[in-house]
This record gives C-alpha cells, sequence and structure tokens, in this order.
C-alpha cells in the first residue's frame, strides 16, 4: 500500500508537468491580446508595448514558458493580468467555496445514493424500478435546469435560501452552510443518481458472487450478510464511483458557480478565460488537476484500506 | 426580453471609453454656483443610516482612481467612496462645487481652483493645492493609467498657495470642470505615490467611506464603512455599503429578486427580470456596421444602392418593438434622438419599410439575386437583433453569416477581415464627437479607415459657423449626407439602464454616464 | 462458445425486450430520422422570422409555440438536432478511434508503449473534461467541430482503457494457447479475440459518451459558448430558453424535454445494454427472506406430483425415515422464462443414509447443482421450488417457513462449493469468516471461537493453522482455501454436507488429499456427504451410492458398485466410457456426441433420445418411467436391461 502511494505520488509529478504544460500551450492558442484588454481602445502602440514588457509578453513564448515554470515550481504562479493579484491567493481565496461545494455534495451524494441505492438492490420488484427510473431522469437533467428551478423554488418563491453568494465558514457557519444548500443541491443531484446506481450495481453483483452462498449454506443470517458482506464489498467500486462523482464537481462548478456568482475555482476560471487571463487560467487549471490527482489518491487509500486485494499486493 | 449573459471584459471597454465623449460634451457653461453647495440629497439626510448593496459587472482591481476602468468596471462607486472627488455632477451633468468650492475660467484653456481648507486624508496628510498638484502629475506617469487620465493628460498645474491650484491646458476644452467631476477628479493621497504599487490593496484617500477589509474579499466583495472624519457626512446617507461582483447577469437578477441587492449597477434597458425599477441612462447607437464601404472584402457593399437597399428590407419598427419594447426608441440608421441638434424629422421618411424597392436598388446594382456577405458579431451586445435583421434581410436575397466573436472582439475589430461587424456607440450631447467617433478616419469605429470626403467637408465648415442656427444648419446636412451614404444599419436606438429597488432608493446619474453616481443614490 | 449466437447479439436480443429500451429506441430513430431529413418534419423555416407574433404560446399553428423573433419552436427543435446528433456523433466517433487504437497498441505491445498510453490516460484523467472544454471552446472561437473532437480526446482515456485491458487478456491467453494456435496473424487476434469481449462494453460506453456530449454541448450554450448565434441548435436554444426564463418559461419546456429525453434515451440504451451482457447478466445468491411460489413449469410432462408418487426415481418409502439424512421427494425447480414457467430440475427424488456418501452425477447443465442448492434452500430469484417433501435430519423443510430453514443452515446441512477461491469473502480473513460463523452456529465468545477455529483448521489439514486464520483468501492457495472453505462448513456441525464439484477447481494432487479429508470427516462425524459431479471416476473410489442426472430428471440410481458394474441408462454408460484416466486430455465425451438440451427445449419423451445411439421409436413418444435393473438399481429407460447386460462399459473398472 506504502508503495503503491509512492508510485501515485512520484506519477503525479510528470502528470502535473504536463498538465500545466498543456495548460500554457492551450493559453498560447487564445485569440486576443490581453493588454488590448486591459487598456482598452484609447490605448497607444507605446502603452501596449510597455504592458507586453511590463506582463513578460514580449518574450518568446519558449522563455515565458520556462520563466513561468520556474516560478510555478516554487509555488509562484505569477499575477493576473486583468487584476494584478497574485493568481496563488486569488486560488486560495477560491479554493474554500470549491471545496465546500464538492465536499457537502459529495457528502450528501454519498449519504443518499448509498442508502436508495441499497434500498432498489436488496427489495427488487417495483421500489428497484421506480429507483432506477428517478436515477435515469436525475442523470439526464442538466444541472444549470436543476439551478435555475431551486432558485426559482426556495430563494425565490418561498426565500428560504438565498439566491448567490458565499458566506465564508469563518464568518458565520450558518450562513455559510445556507450559501450552499442550493448549490450543493444542484451538483448533488446527478451525483447522487449517479452513486445511487453504482451502489444498486455493486451490491448485485456482489449478492451473485459465490461467497454469500457460502455464507448463507455456513449459517450467517441475511441481515447480516447484507450490512456486513455486501456492503463492505459493494463500498470498493461505490468508492471509486465517489471519487469519480467529486472529480465530477470540479466540472461541475463552471457552471454552477456562475448561477450562484459563488466566488469559487470555476468562476475564476471562466473569467479567467473570457479575459485571457493567461496566468490565472494557467494556475487554475494546474489547481483542478492537484485536486484531482489527490481525490484520485484518497480514493486509492479508500479502496486500499477496503480491500485487501489492493493493500496487500 | 433580451438579457445579456456574461458581461465580457469587452463589453466594459466598448461601453466605457464613450463616458469620456458624453461628459466632457456636457460643460458648456462655465459659471459656478457659488454657495449652493447643497448635496444632492438634502431632503433625505436625515433619512440616512442602512447598507447600500450593489451588484456590481465588474471586478475592482485597484483602488487607484488614475488606474481604473469605470463603466461596468465597478471602480467607479469605489472610488466615489473612497476618494473626494475636486467637483459633483448634478443630474443635468452640470459642475458643482466639492472639494473645489470655487473656480473661475479664464479661457477654455486656462482655470483657477479654490480648494476647501478643511480636508485631510485618512492619515492626517492635507489635501491641499499640493495635493491636488501631486494628483495630475501622477495621473500622467501611471504604469496603467486609468480610462480618464488622458483627459488631464495636457494639464500644467501649480500650487499658488495652499488652497489655490492654477490650471493651464495645452488646448482648450470647455468641459473641462466636469471631467474633474467624474473619474478624473478623484484626489489620491499623494504620499501613497511613493509606492503606487500599495494602491491596488490599500486606499489612501479622503473620501466618505473607509474600506472594510474584515468583510472584504479580494475579486468578491468589497465593504465599506463611514469615514468617521468625514467633512461633509450628510452627503452620502448610508452607514455601510457592499458592491458585490457577480460574472452572471441572471444571478445577479436572482439576488435582487431573493432580497440580497438593491441596485444593479448596470443592465440591459430590457431586463426586468430582477424586479427592480430600470433607470435609463445613456442612449446607444447600435446595429450593424458596413465596415466594408470600398467593397475589398465583399464587392456589393461598394455599392451605395446596395446598402440603402438594405435600409429599405428592415422593418425598424417591427425590430425595434419585437427586440426591445420599451427599452429603444424606432431608429433611423442616424446617431440621434429627435432632441438632438441637427435632427429633422424627414430623417424618419429616407427610409420606409419598402422591401420592393429593396428588391429594384438590388436588381439596379446587379444583385438581383442577392448575395452573401460575412458580419462579425457580438451576441450579448446585438444578439436578437441582429438575428432579426438577418431575418429581413432574406426575405429580399441578402444572406448574413452572423459569427460570434466575443472572445476576441478586439483583434477581430482590427483585423479588417469583416465586411460587417456589431457595433455600440453612447451617444453623447455633442455630435462632432459622434461624426469624430463614426466617420472620421481614424474614428474609433472606422476600422476600415473609410473616406467621407462630404462630411468631413461639412465638418470642417461646422468651425466656422457663425451663429447657432447656421450650425444646425450644418448638423442637418451633415445627419442627411450621414443616411445617404449609409454606412451604419440601425434600427433602434437602444437605453442603457441600471436597475434598483425603488421601495428604497432614489437613484440618478450625469447623462451619458452608462452607470449612477454614488452621491447621487439616496433613500426613497 | 460454438453458440449459433454470439454473446453480443443474445445480449442485443435481451436488450430490446426491455419495454424502457425500446421507448429508447423509437425517441433514438426518431432523433435521427428528423435530424437527417429536418426538411421533411419541420412545418416551418427554422429561420422565419414574424415580428408581430413573438413568444406565442403553442397553438393549431405553431404547435410549440413561437420564439423571440416569432420563429417557429418545433421547426427550430427539428433542424437544431442536427448539428447536435453530428456533435454528439463525432464527439464519439473520436474518443472510439483514439482509445480503440491506442487501447490495442499498450494491450498488444505492452512495455513502452503500454506506459505511454497509460501515461496519456493518466493526464486525461486529472483534468476536469468541462474545463479544458470551456477553455477550448473560447480559444478555438467557438468552433464547434473542434470543440467536440476535444470532447472525444477527453473521453478517449476511458475507451483506452477499457481495450487495453481486453486486448492484454487476449494476448495472454495466446502465450497460454500459443503452441496449440498458431498461424494467426495480429489483425486476425485481434478481431478473433479482442473485438468479441469488447464491442459490448464499447457500445455501451458510445451510448453513454452520446449522452454526456448533449449535456455538455448544452452546458456549454448556457455559458453562451459553442453553436452560432442564428442557428437553431439545440445549444442556442437551451441559452436563449435560460435568458428567458423569468418572462416565457414556456421555452424551457419544448429544448428541456427534447434533452432530457434524448439524454434519457442514450443512458436507457446503454444501461439496457450493459445488464444484458453476458458478463453482467449474473443472478443474486442471496435468497429472498419469502421464496417465490411459481405456476406449473410448461416444459414438464404431466406427473403426479404426489407424496407418495413412484413418478421420481425413487422406490417408495416411509413418508419419513428416520434413517434417511436426506430424502427429497418429487422436487421441482422452475424459473420464469419468455416463454412461461420454465423447469430446470424435474420431479427429482433422492435420498442418502446417515454417514453415506451419495454421488449426484452429470454434465454441466443437467440441474444438479441447483438440485443440491434446492435442498439447502439457496436457490437464487426468481427460482422456485415445488416439493412433495424435502426433509433433512428428520426435519420437513420443504413445509417449513424461510426463517426456520434459514436456521438449519450451517448447523444441520452445510455446502462447500466449487471454487474455493471465490467461495470466501475477499474481503474478510479466514480467521474472521471462521469465528463470525462460529458465533453466529455456536454462540461462541470471541475468544472461544478464535481457538475453536484454530482446532478446526487443524482438523481440515491445516499445518499452520495461525498463519492462515490471519490470511486473507487471495492470500491462500485452491486446497488451502478449499481446506478453509470444509472448516467453515464444519463450523455448525453439520449431519449433511453438500460438496458441489469441490475439487474440479483444484490440481489433481490436492484433489486426491480433499477427497480424502472428506471421507475422513466422514468417518469421524459421521457425515453425510452428497457429492455433486460431472466426474464418474471421482466417485469410484469414494461414492457410497450414485444418482445420475440428465436434463433436470434422475435417469438412473443405485449402488456405486451396481450402476459402475451394470450401467442401465446409454447415458451413464456415456459418462463412464469418458472417466478421465481412461480417455486422453481433450474432448472428453467422445462417447455422447451433441449437449444437454435447454431446458426449453425438453422433450415430452426420453430426454436423452436424441444423442442415444440405443434410441427406438417409443422412446420419443412418452415420457419414460423407471425400469428396475436390480433391486435399488433403477434406470429411466426402456432398453435398461439390454444397456446393463452389455457391460463393463469402462476399461479401468472391468480392471477392478
Amino acid at each position: 500500500m506504502a508503495r503503491l502511494v509512492v508510485r501515485r505520488l512520484l506519477l503525479a509529478v510528470p502528470t502535473l508537468f504536463v498538465v500545466a504544460t498543456f495548460s500554457f500551450l492551450l493559453m498560447q492558442l487564445v485569440p486576443g491580446d490581453p493588454a488590448l484588454m486591459i487598456l482598452g481602445q484609447n490605448a497607444t502602440q507605446s502603452q501596449i508595448a510597455d504592458l507586453h514588457t511590463q506582463l513578460g509578453l514580449d518574450q518568446p513564448p519558449m522563455e515565458q514558458y520556462v520563466s513561468w515554470l520556474g516560478s510555478a515550481i516554487t509555488g509562484d504562479l505569477g499575477t493576473s493580468i486583468i487584476t494584478g493579484r497574485s493568481v496563488v491567493s486569488s486560488l486560495s481565496l477560491a479554493l474554500p467555496p470549491t471545496m465546500s461545494l464538492a465536499i457537502l455534495a459529495t457528502v450528501v451524494s454519498l449519504l443518499l445514493g448509498v442508502t436508495f441505492g441499497m434500498l432498489g438492490a436488496v427489495k427488487g420488484g417495483w421500489t428497484d424500478r421506480a429507483i432506477q427510473q428517478v436515477a435515469g431522469v436525475g442523470l439526464a437533467i442538466p444541472n444549470f435546469w436543476v439551478a435555475y428551478i431551486l432558485i426559482l423554488v426556495f430563494a425565490l418563491t418561498f426565500q428560504l435560501f438565498p439566491a448567490t453568494g458565499y458566506v465564508p465558514i469563518n464568518q458565520d457557519p450558518v450562513g455559510w452552510l445556507k450559501s450552499l444548500v442550493l448549490p450543493v443541491a444542484s451538483i448533488a443531484i446527478a451525483n447522487t443518481c449517479q452513486i445511487l446506481l453504482q451502489t444498486r450495481a455493486s451490491v448485485l453483483d456482489v449478492q451473485s458472487r459465490d461467497f454469500i452462498r457460502t455464507l448463507q449454506a455456513t449459517g450467517i443470517r441475511r441481515g447480516a450478510v447484507l450490512t456486513k458482506h455486501v456492503l463492505r464489498n459493494a463500498a470498493i467500486p461505490v468508492a471509486v464511483a465517489t471519487g469519480i462523482s467529486f472529480i465530477g464537481v470540479f466540472s461541475g462548478v463552471v457552471v454552477i458557480e456562475a448561477i450562484f456568482n459563488t466566488p469559487g475555482l470555476g468562476n475564476l476560471l471562466l473569467t479567467g478565460v473570457q479575459g485571457a487571463d493567461f496566468p490565472v487560467v494557467q494556475g487554475t487549471i494546474v489547481v483542478f488537476a492537484i485536486l484531482v490527482i489527490l481525490t484520485n489518491l484518497a480514493v486509492d487509500l479508500a479502496t486500499g484500506w477496503l480491500d485487501p486485494r489492493v493493500r496487500l499486493s | 426580453m433580451m438579457q445579456t449573459r456574461l458581461r465580457r471584459p469587452a463589453l466594459a471597454l466598448l461601453t466605457t471609453g464613450l463616458l469620456a465623449v458624453a461628459v466632457t460634451a456636457c460643460g458648456g457653461t462655465n459659471t459656478s454656483d457659488e454657495g449652493s453647495t447643497t448635496p444632492s440629497d438634502d431632503t433625505s439626510s436625515a433619512a440616512g443610516g442602512g447598507e447600500l448593496n450593489i451588484a456590481l459587472q465588474g471586478d475592482i482591481t485597484t483602488y487607484d482612481p488614475w488606474s481604473a476602468q469605470s463603466g461596468y468596471n465597478g471602480s467607479l462607486l469605489s472610488n466615489q467612496a473612497l476618494y473626494d472627488s475636486l467637483v459633483h455632477l448634478d443630474a443635468s451633468g452640470e459642475p458643482q462645487p466639492w472639494l473645489v468650492t470655487d473656480w473661475t475660467e479664464a479661457d477654455s484653456s486656462h482655470y483657477t481652483l479654490t480648494l476647501r481648507d478643511d480636508v485631510t486624508f485618512t492619515d492626517g496628510t492635507p489635501l491641499d493645492a499640493d495635493a491636488v498638484v501631486a494628483n495630475f502629475e501622477y495621473a500622467k506617469t501611471a504604469t496603467t493609467p486609468g480610462e480618464c487620465n488622458e483627459w488631464v493628460a495636457g494639464v500644467t498645474a501649480t500650487a499658488t498657495d495652499a488652497t489655490t491650484v492654477d490650471i493651464a491646458l495645452d488646448k482648450p476644452s470647455v468641459g473641462f470642470m466636469t471631467d474633474l467631476g467624474t473619474c478624473a477628479g478623484l484626489i489620491v493621497n499623494p504620499t501613497a505615490f511613493d509606492n503606487p504599487e500599495s494602491l491596488s490593496s490599500t486606499p489612501a484617500g479622503s473620501g466618505p467611506y473607509l474600506l472594510d477589509d474584515t468583510n472584504s474579499v479580494q475579486g468578491q466583495v468589497w465593504a465599506y464603512t463611514r469615514n468617521p472624519d468625514y467633512w461633509a457626512p450628510e452627503a452620502f446617507p448610508f452607514d455601510t455599503i457592499k458592491l458585490t461582483y457577480f460574472s452572471e447577469a441572471t444571478a445577479a437578477s436572482n439576488a435582487a429578486k431573493a432580497g440580497q441587492i438593491d441596485l444593479i449597477q448596470s443592465v440591459d434597458a430590457t431586463d426586468t427580470s430582477s424586479g427592480l425599477a430600470i433607470k435609463l441612462t445613456s442612449t446607444d447607437f447600435r446595429g450593424l456596421m458596413f465596415n466594408d464601404i470600398t467593397g475589398t472584402l465583399s464587392e456589393p457593399l461598394a455599392d451605395v444602392r446596395v446598402r440603402q437597399a438594405m435600409q429599405y428590407a428592415i422593418d425598424r419598427e417591427a425590430i425595434a418593438s419585437a427586440i426591445y419594447g420599451d427599452a429603444a426608441e424606432t431608429g433611423y440608421s442616424t446617431p440621434f434622438t429627435t432632441e438632438a441638434d441637427g435632427w429633422t424629422d424627414a430623417l424618419k421618411d429616407t427610409y420606409p419599410y419598402d422591401p420592393e424597392k429593396a428588391k429594384e436598388l438590388l436588381a439596379e446594382a446587379g444583385y438581383a439575386d442577392g448575395f452573401t456577405v460575412k458580419v462579425m458579431t457580438v451576441p450579448f451586445i446585438y444578439g436578437d437583433a441582429a438575428q432579426a435583421i438577418a431575418g429581413q434581410l432574406a426575405e429580399v436575397g441578402i444572406t448574413l453569416e452572423l459569427s460570434d466573436q466575443s472572445a476576441d472582439f478586439f483583434q477581430q475589430l482590427t483585423s479588417k477581415t469583416w465586411p460587417m461587424i456589431t457595433y455600440n456607440f453612447s451617444i453623447g450631447t455633442n455630435p462632432i464627437h459622434t461624426y469624430e467617433n463614426l466617420v472620421s478616419p481614424n474614428g474609433f469605429w472606422n476600422v476600415m479607415q473609410n473616406e467621407s470626403p462630404t462630411i468631413e467637408d461639412l465638418l470642417g465648415q461646422l468651425d466656422q459657423a457663425g451663429d447657432d442656427a447656421a450650425r444646425t444648419a450644418i448638423l442637418e446636412e451633415i445627419a442627411k449626407e450621414f443616411q445617404t451614404e449609409s454606412w451604419y444599419l440601425s434600427p433602434t436606438l437602444v437605453r442603457g439602464a441600471c436597475a434598483y429597488d425603488d421601495q428604497k432608493l432614489v437613484v440618478d446619474s450625469p447623462p451619458g454616464s452608462p452607470v449612477p453616481f454614488l452621491y447621487m443614490i439616496t433613500p426613497a | 462458445m460454438t453458440g449459433t449466437r454470439s454473446p453480443f447479439r443474445a445480449a442485443l436480443g435481451a436488450m430490446v425486450r426491455r419495454p424502457a429500451v425500446v421507448v429508447a429506441l423509437v425517441w433514438v430513430g426518431l432523433l435521427v430520422l428528423i435530424s437527417v431529413f429536418p426538411d421533411f418534419f419541420a412545418p416551418y423555416d427554422p429561420l422565419k422570422q414574424d415580428l408581430s407574433a413573438i413568444f406565442e404560446p403553442p397553438s393549431a399553428t405553431h404547435w410549440l409555440g413561437t420564439d423571440n423573433l416569432g420563429r417557429d419552436i418545433l421547426s427550430r427543435l427539428i433542424f437544431g438536432s442536427t448539428g447536435m446528433l453530428q456533435g454528439a456523433v463525432l464527439t464519439a466517433v473520436v474518443a472510439v478511434v483514439i482509445g480503440v487504437v491506442l487501447g490495442l497498441v499498450a494491450g498488444y505491445f505492452g512495455g513502452w508503449a503500454d506506459s505511454a498510453v497509460s501515461f496519456y490516460v493518466n493526464v486525461l484523467l486529472s483534468v476536469p473534461g468541462f474545463v479544458i472544454i470551456v477553455t477550448v471552446a473560447f480559444i478555438s472561437g467557438n468552433n464547434v467541430v473542434v470543440i467536440m473532437a476535444s470532447l472525444g480526446v477527453v473521453f478517449s482515456s476511458a475507451i483506452a482503457r477499457l481495450v487495453r485491458g481486453s486486448t492484454q487478456a487476449a494476448r495472454n491467453l495466446l502465450y497460454v494457447d500459443s503452441a496449440r494456435v498458431s498461424g494467426l496473424s495480429t489483425p486476425r487476434i485481434i478481431t478473433r479475440h479482442v473485438f468479441p469481449n469488447v464491442t459490448g462494453p464499447l457500445i455501451v460506453q458510445t451510448f453513454l459518451f452520446l449522452a454526456q456530449a448533449f449535456l455538455i454541448l448544452a452546458s456549454l450554450s448556457f455559458l453562451g459558448l459553442g453553436f452560432d448565434p442564428q442557428s437553431p441548435d439545440w445549444g442556442q436554444l437551451v441559452q436563449q430558453a435560460t435568458q428567458e426564463i423569468n418572462d416565457h418559461p414556456w421555452l424551457m419546456v419544448p429544448i428541456g424535454a427534447a434533452l432530457i429525453f434524448t439524454v434519457l434515451a442514450f443512458n436507457q440504451l446503454g444501461a439496457g445494454l450493459r445488464e444484458s451482457l453476458p458478463q453482467n447478466r449474473r443472478e443474486s445468491m442471496l435468497v429472498s427472506d419469502r421464496p417465490r411460489v411459481a405456476p406449473k413449469p410448461a416444459n414438464l410432462a404431466d406427473r403426479a406430483l404426489t407424496p407418495d408418487g413412484t413418478s421420481g426415481l425413487a422406490a417408495p418409502r416411509e413418508l419419513v425415515d428416520e434413517d434417511l439424512a436426506l430424502d427429497v421427494r418429487d422436487l421441482t425447480v422452475s424459473f420464469p422464462q419468455d416463454a412461461g414457467e420454465i423447469a430446470v430440475v424435474d420431479t427429482v427424488s433422492l435420498h442418502a443414509k446417515r454417514g453415506e456418501v451419495l454421488g449426484l452425477v452429470g454434465e454441466s447443465g443437467c440441474g444438479k447443482s441447483m438440485t443440491a442448492l434446492a435442498v439447502l434452500g439457496l436457490v437464487p430469484a426468481p427460482g422456485a421450488v415445488q416439493a412433495a417433501s424435502v426433509s433433512i435430519a428428520g426435519h420437513v423443510v420443504s413445509s417449513m417457513s424461510e426463517k426456520d430453514r434459514a436456521r438449519l443452515r450451517g448447523r444441520t446441512i452445510a455446502m462447500i462449493g466449487q471454487e474455493p477461491m471465490v467461495a470466501l469473502d475477499p474481503c474478510f480473513t479466514a480467521g474472521s469468516a471462521l469465528v463470525e460463523a462460529l458465533r453466529a452456529n455456536r454462540g461462541m465468545s470471541r475468544s472461544e471461537a478464535k481457538a475453536t477455529a484454530l482446532e478446526l483448521l487443524t482438523k481440515v489439514g491445516i499445518a499452520r493453522p495461525m498463519a492462515v486464520f490471519q490470511s486473507y483468501p487471495h492470500q491462500l492457495s485452491g486446497g488451502m482455501a478449499q481446506r478453509v472453505a470444509i472448516a467453515l462448513a464444519l463450523t455448525g456441525k453439520p449431519e449433511i454436507l453438500i460438496a458441489d464439484e469441490p475439487t474440479t477447481a483444484l490440481d489433481v494432487t490436492i484433489q486426491a488429499e480433499i477427497l480424502d479429508l472428506l471421507l475422513d470427516l466422514r468417518d469421524s462425524e459421521g457425515m453425510t456427504i452428497v457429492l455433486v459431479t460431472h466426474d464418474l471416476g471421482v466417485l469410484a473410489d469414494v461414492g457410497d451410492r450414485v444418482a445420475v442426472m440428465y436434463a433436470g430428471e434422475i435417469i438412473e440410481t443405485g449402488t456405486t458398485a451396481d450402476v459402475f458394474a451394470r450401467p442401465g441408462h446409454p447415458y451413464t454408460r456415456g459418462l463412464l466410457a469418458a472417466v478421465p484416466d481412461a480417455a486422453a486430455e481433450g474432448d472428453r465425451l467422445a462417447a455422447l456426441p451433441g449437449r444437454v438440451p435447454l431446458p426449453r427445449d425438453w422433450p415430452t419423451g426420453c430426454r436423452f433420445a436424441e444423442r442415444c445411439a440405443f434410441r427406438m421409436p417409443a422412446c420419443t413418444q412418452a415420457p419414460v418411467d423407471a425400469t428396475i435393473v436390480d433391486a435399488g438399481h433403477l434406470s429411466r429407460c426402456l432398453a435398461a436391461r439390454e444397456v446393463a447386460a452389455i457391460s463393463p462399459a469402462h476399461p479401468s473398472t472391468e480392471e477392478r
């Protein structure tokens, strides 16, 4: 297990390098001159040239890349072209809202998904079919649609939760939770369905394995078989699915954070891309990659903990 | 109703620089109403207090007013909270005494300002004539110059005593005092100029409010509390102000509906989705421009009959009412409201909706079977209307291929590869500026440097115009010529707007400013 | 596989029998049709505007109303499906092509190529896909082709992994078989061995990608990215609808419904196919707490199922015989199928005395394992069991509730299975499994249970019980795992042990050891053992009595000595002739051409007739009853005595 973790971490280094390089190349393709974006139409050629020098944009791309990568390794992702803020400080401000969203959404999806997935698989029949159909629809509804309906109902009609915004947890924990209810729900619906279907499939799969028969033939009660053995074995693929849905949140936040005006990584990326703000976009992509790699590592640890075959190999 | 989705920086830039044209043009008179330092809200000073929640469409990236963009960008409101302005403007755009209690204008190149003597910056440094001079000097050298800096670029300022500043301009400017009421008159503590970088995170002003760091989050929320030492607190009735940046217009609407927001700094005039009252601000001449008058990219456009045919082919009233409802008036491809100098009712009848006439003209020009032309659009500025125009031109055989270039608008604009483009121009009251922008070879929107000798000639005659009547006659002629040459295709004049809670607030803005001014936002 | 239908085609067949899949197919079919022939279906030109009729609600002229420029929404929806579908298909094609090529290369060449592809997959999996797509959308100036192709690249990682795994498996298989299979070119190896296995999952994945692509296009459009403003593409309709959601919420309904139905349909097709694929169609081993009662199966001959009936292959006996550890009468197991209720075990009667080893023999597919499971009460759902009576050590279990019956399992009757490696829960150590069983069956404390578990492990012949106690199943060898399974079966001190092919999966040397262990246990514990096997040779050494099953029926029963010496059924003769130590490795049932018919194909007459060398016209006319060959030796053959007379059938038994 320790070797697996070390191997994963070692692999993370070239992976991050490639992601960083890729994000740099991607931004080289961005049309438009950020200097024009900043200076506007009144800019003179000399102003533009000055700004280029100041931003380092007059250097050949290779030199820009080397200097960016060099600083990135030391934890300096540069400063935003548009806002002039340090990218690292912008990212550190954007991280808490996004992580709050991702963690809450995943916890909620996991609880609901496992409960109902298990219910469907064990009960079977009508209950199972109903749960499956609802989950199918849940997966098919675009998240922005869900978000709009939730806002319409819970923020505008009943005014139970704020329609937009994010309250830092250290400022007001209750406000924090309230500000996250609707965005979390918008993301959690699809993720719940995903985890639900995976749980259901895993439980059914485990139920079809020979050892379930052995356990019953040995005299272990049905309830114990389900709660101890089926759940434990089914948890392994569910852990993987949970990791995937956690990572999926990072895709979802691009849309959801825009709708709820949540000042997270998704919003940062979107405004960065819109403003051709190279350092911000590159930094955000790298942070996303780090988050995904860490998530995958956590999933590895979880499956290792759950599955002795992984742990002991 | 059209609602803009993503306010990209391009839009901010597109609309902002035009404030200069608009506001500068307001300053026709130079008399100062001495003694009438009445804050614009004297009725409501007693009813003050409370919090003002404003939704911004742009990030506040610096607290340095000399490096700030305004317009859709939130900096103007933030800077009006943190800094004092040399003069205030009233709702008609007239300058009113503020830091400057009195001014004289020797001619339109020489001004003398008299300052209050009791104002200090938050660190105790006095706001005196030297501070003002230092600001004008700094404005010329700021690394990232703000939008208004060029209006004071020609200023040579001298402090004759602690409260008197003599100003010499390198060229006459009748609207100079008005300019000082916009983003060009906000006075920064000169001690900050030793390290201008610090202004990007720490304000250094003498304004009515202080930045509340604990409740502010960079790039997201900015909170302001009263400056306890401010000399005229009654002019700023709210105890706290909170500015929140919304990158998505619908989110701001929803926040307003949920009661989180009192005022949205800038909305589409037709966007009533926030449930707030709409306050119309600027008037925008908006449409599609025949960029390629010489026909190098699209041969048919070189023929004036083709351009005129397209004017006949659109049903202006239908488009105005279907797309904009009350938020626009029918436009006649002229950058004028009906009140403007140079307007004649005859302009209305130049291009009636007449598809048959359009077809005739096309046939005359040799394009009876129509043609196809590429159009660069920016849908969040001009989306539905462009489609409506395209739909009507299709009826006479002309196919517009609309292409969304929001991502790299400026690059595409200056690339000279688009025969037609979306444009937007905020109309000021000075028609000369308008024509310079739209027709002159180095006008902003004339990106392909087309030339109209007739209009250029008429503009030249304006300088020699003896009296107002002669001037109006020339303007009328220009307007007619402008319509005839048909470089612009615009069925509507669209209104800019902000949205506010009219139960709670009274909101106003100087003419031509796309956003309200902080001291014009008062409790209802 | 020598079946007439490939497993994939069979899966397709099973899939289209699901109603949800049929609905989905119809929707997707319709979508394809309208997107190919929009002009035919759309009532209006999608760009034709009428500014005097904007935002009209649905009416007879505009079925779905009009939009902000008075354009017909239905027509826009129809024309817009083209671009949407093309985009989604492009994504899927790019993903599949890149994924398959990389997967094949990685799986086939291994080594450096494999590492490179793994790295590619890793990198793609390290960035949230939508983040890249949003960036690409901006960079490409909303070029839908570039956007969707990029999405395909992002998706390709999943396909590459899938194909790589399959290719690797096929390649390993080929190395093992290389001595025998040679002369196949690489492309043929790939087409023959890789594609058949991945086709199903690949198509499943493709459907899911199509669904995802639709959602992602819609999300992009929501952000104002993707399609051109004028085009009636669905993304544009989504954007428009979200813009107008406050003033004209109706706009959200047609495009929302179209989008959700389409995504749902693709997901349904994917899920439907996945669940129909053979590797995913396995039944639950967990028995229901309320067994199903089935009507009489359709494929049974009309035999009386009476308690004293002699229809089964058993001599008439007392209703409850105290000497019998196991007494099964007229046991039928059936499953519901399309054709109705189909029996897989047909009126089987069996008995075993205390301390006896009863062999239950037959080819796979004869119903012997199902018979064993029915005795245990572990027939998987949706199977149903009917019997005149089933008695286990004097308990009449056929009339018991499932709850009472569950109490007998482990303590009165236990089972060991065929595959020891999968018979144990991989997540728990052998020790913890034993402790759990001992606590359940003997009510022991944890420490007592641990001591007893170690004793049991010693008893089943494990030299280092503590090491095994602490081991997980995957750390044990097959023989060791089977010993643990036996120890598990012993935790409840059962009177009857059903051993279902206990040695099949083991090495030859281990096989003998396990059989010896079972016999020792029979002797020391006085257990009755029911040994289910396809290998008569095994029984020659250990069996007291034999029951031979064919196509759900017992076709011959008697003492091992009698049956081996004078087999009274041609099938038994065939089995004997095929005993492995006589025949060379290879086609084991050379003496018996053909295969066991599927339950739904069982004939009315003798079920073996088709494969039988002794077939007479009478065989196929009516069900064949039992014939007494010797006392206690019965055969369900019209020519039983004649067949028995031709013995000996088996050279090795002859020598004995």
